[in-house]
């Protein structure tokens, strides 16, 4: 499991994760993506593009950090899930609490809206 | 068979496929590799690998975290068996009893304030595959999930 964190303005921080988020997926990178989600008090737009797996430990993680989020004022969207990652977040009604859109430009314009 | 070495053992015959984990850290990360290896021999991919590769985590991490409190070493024994028209994996344990086909379906959030990270495990495991059932026979748990293909 791999995260890479790129400023894409000076309001909006992407994070970028590649790999499988199953459960050891998941510890492995819980804390840094907590951690680089809060910081600077940005936005975040997360690409799921490179995620070829994620199960329950992941939604609880996405609804962690959008919580956090959400309480500071900030916004917390995810872009570009493969479709049987996207099968699992709309089973879980993520998009119920979350922004999940196609691709990064909607992502932006949905941190900047 | 025992499941005390390190690695997990797996016992392959045909379209069927035997597995024994341990109750420890680790075995689920292995059991993930070898069930995926499997199943691509198989044949299994797209909806349906990832469906059992899900069924797969989410019951054994149920397993590992809830059944067994006295820190002795358990066996959790895993049948996989692929058909032409389903993949069929059968979880058993000699933990507590446990049926997640009687758990409720999870209350729906109205907000991310009012969410509550985690419990979507079971709810995903049934919204993946076609069927489930279980069954207590002689002191253990004996869980059947069926994945069309």
């Amino acid at each position: 499991m791999e995260l890479d964190m790129i400023d894409v303005g000076d309001d909006v921080m992407k994070l970028v994760l590649k790999g499988r988020l199953d459960a050891p997926g998941v510890d492995r990178i819980e804390t840094p993506f907590s951690a680089a989600a809060a910081s600077g008090g940005r936005h975040a737009v997360v690409d799921l593009s490179g995620v070829t797996f994620a199960a329950s430990m992941a939604i609880r993680l996405f609804i962690s950090v959008g919580r956090a989020k959400a309480g500071r004022g900030r916004k917390f969207i995810l872009y570009g899930a493969q479709p049987p990652v996207r099968e699992v977040l709309d089973h879980a009604g993520l998009a119920e609490l979350i922004p999940i859109v196609a691709d990064e430009a909607a992502a932006l314009r949905a941190a900047a809206g | 068979m025992s499941a005390h070495a390190n690695a997990i053992l797996c016992r392959e015959r045909g379209d069927r496929c035997a597995l024994v984990l341990a109750n420890r850290a680790g075995q689920l990360t292995e059991g993930q590799q070898v069930l995926r290896e499997f199943l691509e021999r198989r044949g299994v991919e797209g909806r349906a690998l990832y469906a059992a590769e899900l069924v797969f985590e989410e019951a054994v991490t149920n397993i590992l975290r809830h059944a067994f409190d006295n820190g002795a070493e358990h066996a959790i024994d895993v049948d996989v068996e692929v058909a032409p028209s389903a993949v069929t994996l059968s979880f058993a344990d000699d933990g507590k009893p446990f049926d997640p086909c009687a758990t409720p379906e999870p209350r729906r959030p109205d907000s991310l304030a009012s969410a509550t990270p985690g419990g979507l495990g079971v709810h995903l495991m049934r919204r993946m595959s076609e069927s489930m059932s279980y069954r207590r026979v002689g002191g253990r748990n004996r869980l059947q999930v069926r994945i069309s293909r």
